[in-house]
This record gives C-alpha cells, sequence and structure tokens, in this order.
C-alpha cells in the first residue's frame, strides 16, 4: 500500500514535487496508508495537475471539441416521419403489420420515392428492401391497463420530403391492406432531424479531450522524472 | 467543521510542525484526519498566501511555522466561526 502511494505521488506535477515532493514521500512513510489516502493523494495529484496544467488541458478540450464538432457535420442529417394509425384491435395489426410490409410493397415505394439510388447500383435488391425495413419502426403508444387504439409507423431516412411521402405511402399500404386499421389519425415529420445530436458530439469530444489532455501531461511528467 | 487551512492554522499556533505531526495534531484537536493530498495542499496554498513559511532543517520532514498575516488569517477565521456558533446556539434556545 506505501509503495503504491509513493506511485500516486509521482502523479503531482513535477514543479510541485520538486518543492514538496520530498515531504510528501516522508510522510506516506512515516504513516500507514489506507484506501481513502490513496484516493486523497490521487486526488490531490489531480487537482495540482488542474492548477499547474489546466491550460495545455484546456486547449486539448477546445481541440476535441472542435474536432467533434466538425465530424458531426460531416454525419448526415436523419428525419423521421410518424403516422399514427387508428385500430380496432392493436395486437392483430401489430401480428399483421410484417406481412403488410411486403417485399412487393416495399419495392414499390423504394421505386416511386427514388430511394437508396446508390445502393441500388451496387448491392442485391433483397438487401436494399433490408435497408428499408430496418428504417421502418412499428410500434404504439401504449396506455396502462387499457388496449391501445393506435399504432405508430415511422420511417427514417436523410431527406426530409421523402421521410413524410414515404410515411404517407405506407400509411396508405396499412389502411389498404390491414382489416385492423381504421382510419389515419396522423401524419408528421418534424423540421429538426432526430440526429446526429451535435451538442451531445461536441461535449463527448470536448470531455474525450480534457481526459487525453490530462493522460499526456501524466506521461509527459513522468517522463521528464524518469 | 473547519476547513483544512484552518485547521493547519490552529494546529500551527501551537508551534512549529512537520507535515505528519500536524495530522495526528489536528486528529487529537479536532477528531479529523486530513489525507496527505489534502494536507498538502492546503500547505502549498498556504504558503502561497505567505501564510506559514518552511522552517530551516535538514531532515526530509519539513516543518512550517505561522507568520503574522497566517495568525491574522486564523484570528478572523476563528472570530467568525464564533460568532456562527454563538448565533446558532442561540436561535437553538429560543426554538
Amino acid at each position: 500500500m506505501k509503495l503504491l502511494a509513493l506511485l500516486i505521488a509521482k502523479l503531482y506535477p513535477l514543479g510541485w514535487r520538486r518543492r514538496y515532493g520530498h515531504e510528501l514521500e516522508a510522510l506516506i512513510e512515516d504513516s500507514k496508508p489506507s484506501l481513502s489516502w490513496l484516493l486523497d493523494i490521487l486526488k490531490g495529484a489531480l487537482t495540482m495537475q488542474i492548477k499547474s496544467n489546466g491550460l495545455r488541458i484546456a486547449l486539448f478540450g477546445i481541440a476535441g471539441a472542435l474536432i467533434a464538432a466538425a465530424s458531426s457535420f460531416a454525419i448526415a442529417d436523419s428525419y423521421v416521419g410518424t403516422a399514427v394509425l387508428g385500430v380496432r384491435d392493436a395486437n392483430a395489426a401489430y401480428a399483421s403489420a410484417q406481412q403488410i410490409l411486403s417485399r412487393r410493397s416495399l419495392w414499390r415505394i423504394i421505386e416511386k420515392n427514388q430511394l437508396y439510388e446508390s445502393d441500388r447500383n451496387s448491392i442485391p435488391l433483397e438487401d436494399v428492401i433490408d435497408i428499408m425495413r430496418h428504417s421502418i419502426k412499428i410500434g404504439g403508444p401504449h396506455k396502462r391497463g387499457a388496449q391501445p387504439q393506435a399504432i405508430v409507423v415511422s420511417f427514417q431516412t436523410h431527406d426530409r420530403t421523402k421521410a413524410k411521402t414515404v410515411t404517407e405511402d405506407l400509411a396508405q399500404i396499412f389502411l389498404k391492406d390491414s382489416g385492423n386499421i381504421n382510419r389515419v389519425i396522423g401524419i408528421s415529420s418534424p423540421a429538426v432531424p432526430i440526429s446526429p445530436n451535435r451538442a451531445s458530439i461536441v461535449v463527448v469530444g470536448l470531455i474525450a479531450g480534457l481526459l487525453a489532455g490530462a493522460g499526456y501531461t501524466l506521461i509527459m511528467n513522468m517522463r521528464r522524472a524518469a | 467543521m473547519p476547513d483544512p487551512t484552518t485547521l493547519i492554522l490552529a494546529s500551527l499556533a501551537e508551534g512549529d510542525k512537520h507535515g505528519y505531526a500536524m495530522m495526528e495534531d489536528i486528529e487529537r484537536f479536532a477528531g479529523v484526519r486530513l489525507g496527505p493530498g489534502t494536507l498538502y495542499g492546503a500547505i502549498s496554498r498556504m504558503e502561497e498566501h505567505g501564510w506559514i513559511r518552511p522552517v530551516r532543517t535538514k531532515d526530509r520532514r519539513q516543518p512550517y511555522a505561522l507568520t503574522a498575516t497566517g495568525r491574522a488569517h486564523l484570528s478572523e477565521q476563528l472570530n467568525a466561526l464564533q460568532r456562527f456558533v454563538k448565533a446558532g446556539i442561540g436561535r437553538l434556545k429560543q426554538a
């Protein structure tokens, strides 16, 4: 435990250790370190590192945030169109949903809306349809203790207009082919993309940058000490 | 409970001490066991403020002494604490 405490004490900034390092080591050698002591020394070392190298760590953090912000703009926006459909029997509607979304009906929507144009030229038809299936979500507003009276069909894509038109097409297919769906309650396509969440990406970049800065500072200190 | 700075200043008010002696003394008179990180974080801050100064020694265990500024700061802190304690006890009696 003493050896570990002495090792952790080496995490203090070099300048600080030149002034107080030998005193701190003498104190550790005189005492009986416990786990809480180790954590206290670690906390002290981190605090001093931030105090001594705050500017460098902050610059790493800013760089991380900027890189993350730039990367987030390389990710295409994703929009979700949502249709709420009134049902007679929600369980039956869920059960029949996958059958309704047949290969043929999905292909018709793909062609009509000119979806996945680059994929259609490079991968098999079945794979394109699978991509579309994965972009369609079917769920319901579940009410506690009551049978849901509606199901929600949503479609996600990078084009806001297509998100809405494809959702409308899906709603029409459900309305036509399912005996359990009796009306379209509403169709919406928010103007704001659901992803990427650029604020979260920037925050993650900032934190990663700060950690990288702290790590770099520690490694440099240890090298100088060696 | 007073902060580590006040505890260290109060310990040094009795006489010069090195880190380990301060920790033992503070535990005895205040019932608080300061960790080495907390102790040396406070010592370096207090030296910057000029509240304590190292005493010349050949030992690795560096003793520290209270300066006049440190004594004045301690006095100020203890007076504030005394006012707080007095007000708290007074309110308890009224309740």
